[in-house]
């Protein structure tokens, strides 16, 4: 029996009077990797902004450890074990790579933080070569492994992801793929969203699909993989 | 030359304590706080109250002073700019019209004859053949220790990178635990000692007034103009080059010259470099 971690129960949220997620519902169990897949402007980002806190929603919860996230402000998330790691990356650019990964570990005394900067560096050795560079400096694919590594300074039973391979080369794109495989297999829960179906299939651990702010399917890798009018009409595969 | 050099030190000095705060608070929160120059002259009034109805002794009442409007800061902060963070144009508003309610608080309790505050050093000294008050040069040290303490506090210190980050992006900032709304009160309660402190030390060697504040204010604005707004190393670049421009042309032209160099600055600087000095 898997327990579940992270529970969104029927969110309805938007901007204004434009409703984005129209009444979403999933969960995300121990350990496992899963993706959120659809196409621009499905509602994924609104999605993970609710989860982290960076949005209200309008009607249903989300639950962490069966533990409402309502009111609790965007701070306090890591230090309930949930990390996101954000459209945009959101990088302290002017600050050198190793103390961007120091701060992921703001809540976390230096000894923890040194011990997880060695798995982090090994996760992504590129980080370590760079370590002084300032992270505005870094390329695309540079930056977001230091996004990732610096969500997971703060040492995460839940770790978000939105969209990490947008703008990135194709080789480093199955870089990250990878290390996010390690790191779900490491028993971190991952919840990633992405428009690259095609990359994230092979190695989720189970999929929905969005489409107009809707969940319109759910299931293993291969319900996708095997139906042609699904994957045709809503993730252009 | 001298003479030049450490005038020009002391002016620079207390540009530099007012500017450094303003600009703090606009780097880290981005919002600009009009109501600087009267956490000036509140701080000046505070060390006056200390001394003149407690009998403070002065050094006392310099830090009684700035505790206070450090906390005046973080008030000011939690209760004017931080519901309106979202429009700086309304905390623009907020925090003057928070500047004329102060200007006309202390003119209702003080009056408005000058008031004097003691001087913490007293007397003149010799130094490169100038005499200058000591006061003068406690300016100067007080602003090099403040400053090069604030500066080590944001690059060394936890807090300090917590709101270095902040500046940085306060989204990405919350996402790692920040508390940014902490960061926030504490950049304000810092900014207003600031300010507190060198109306306290700068205060004697004018007068008290309760709109005493208008002119620093007005000159932090341009030392943080030419710096680059949000720029540390920017304000003290830019405090140096007022201070010292302004007294090489008191000595060769007059004073009256002196005020109108900070505003061709400002001037030059917005067409040259419009972002100033260090500015992105």
């Amino acid at each position: 029996m898997s327990i579940d971690l992270l529970t969104v129960r029927n969110v309805v949220a938007g901007y204004g009077r434009i409703r984005v997620l129209d009444d979403v519902s999933l969960d995300l169990r121990q350990g496992e990797l899963l993706a959120v897949l659809g196409a621009n402007g499905a509602g994924k980002t609104t999605l993970l902004r609710c989860i982290s806190r960076m949005m209200d929603v309008a009607s249903g919860d989300i639950l962490l450890e069966g533990r409402s996230l309502k009111g609790v402000a965007a701070p306090e998330l890591v230090r309930l074990g949930l990390c996101h790691c954000p459209e945009g990356r959101r990088l302290f650019p002017d600050l050198p790579v190793r103390v961007n990964l120091e701060l992921g570990g703001f809540i976390h005394t230096a000894d923890a933080n040194a011990a997880m900067m060695a798995k982090v560096h090994a996760l992504f050795p590129k980080l370590a070569e760079r370590a002084g560079q300032r992270a505005g400096t870094l390329s695309g694919g540079e930056q977001q492994m230091v996004a990732i590594g610096r969500a997971l300074m703060g040492r995460p039973k839940v770790l978000i992801l939105d969209e990490p391979s947008v703008g990135i080369a194709h080789g480093l794109k199955v870089q990250i793929f990878e290390a996010v495989r390690k790191i779900a297999d490491e028993g971190i829960s991952v919840l990633i969203v992405e428009q690259d179906a095609e990359a994230l299939i092979e190695l989720a651990d189970r999929l929905y699909v969005m489409e107009q702010g809707r969940i319109v399917a759910e299931g293993p890798p291969r319900m996708i993989r095997d139906n042609g009018s699904l994957k045709a009409a809503y993730l252009g595969m | 030359m001298a003479e030049i050099l450490l005038y020009g030190a002391a002016s620079s000095a207390s540009y530099a304590l007012m500017a450094v705060g303003f600009t703090l608070v606009f780097g880290v929160a981005r919002v600009l706080n009009l109501a600087h120059g009267a956490f000036y002259a509140c701080g000046a009034y505070a060390m006056y109250g200390f001394c003149a109805a407690f009998g403070a002794a002065p050094a006392i009442a310099v830090l009684a002073a700035i505790a206070v409007l450090a906390a005046v800061g973080a008030i000011v902060n939690r209760f004017f700019v931080e519901p309106l963070r979202a429009r700086p144009m309304a905390v623009l508003m907020s925090t003057l019209a928070l500047s004329i309610v102060a200007e006309q608080t202390l003119l209702i309790t003080f009056g408005s004859q000058s008031r004097n505050i003691p001087l913490i050093l007293d007397g003149p000294v010799s130094l490169l053949g100038v005499r200058i008050g000591a006061q003068g040069l406690l300016l100067i040290a007080v602003a090099i220790v403040v400053i090069g303490a604030l500066w080590l506090f944001l690059h060394k210190a936890k807090l300090g990178k917590a709101i270095y980050a902040t500046s940085q992006d306060p989204v990405g900032a919350q996402l790692v635990g920040i508390r940014t709304s902490t960061v926030f009160a504490v950049v304000f309660a810092v900014s207003a000692a600031m300010a507190a402190l060198s109306a306290a030390i700068v205060g004697p060697m004018q007068t008290v007034s309760p709109e005493m504040g208008l002119m620093p204010m007005i000159k932090a604005f341009s030392v943080v103009i030419v710096g680059g707004l949000g720029s540390i190393g920017g304000s003290i670049a830019a405090a140096l080059l007022l201070g010292y421009s302004e007294t090489i042309v008191s000595y060769l032209v007059s004073t009256e010259w002196a005020q109108i160099v900070s505003l061709v600055a400002v001037f030059v600087t917005l067409v040259v470099r419009p972002s100033g000095l260090f500015g992105k």
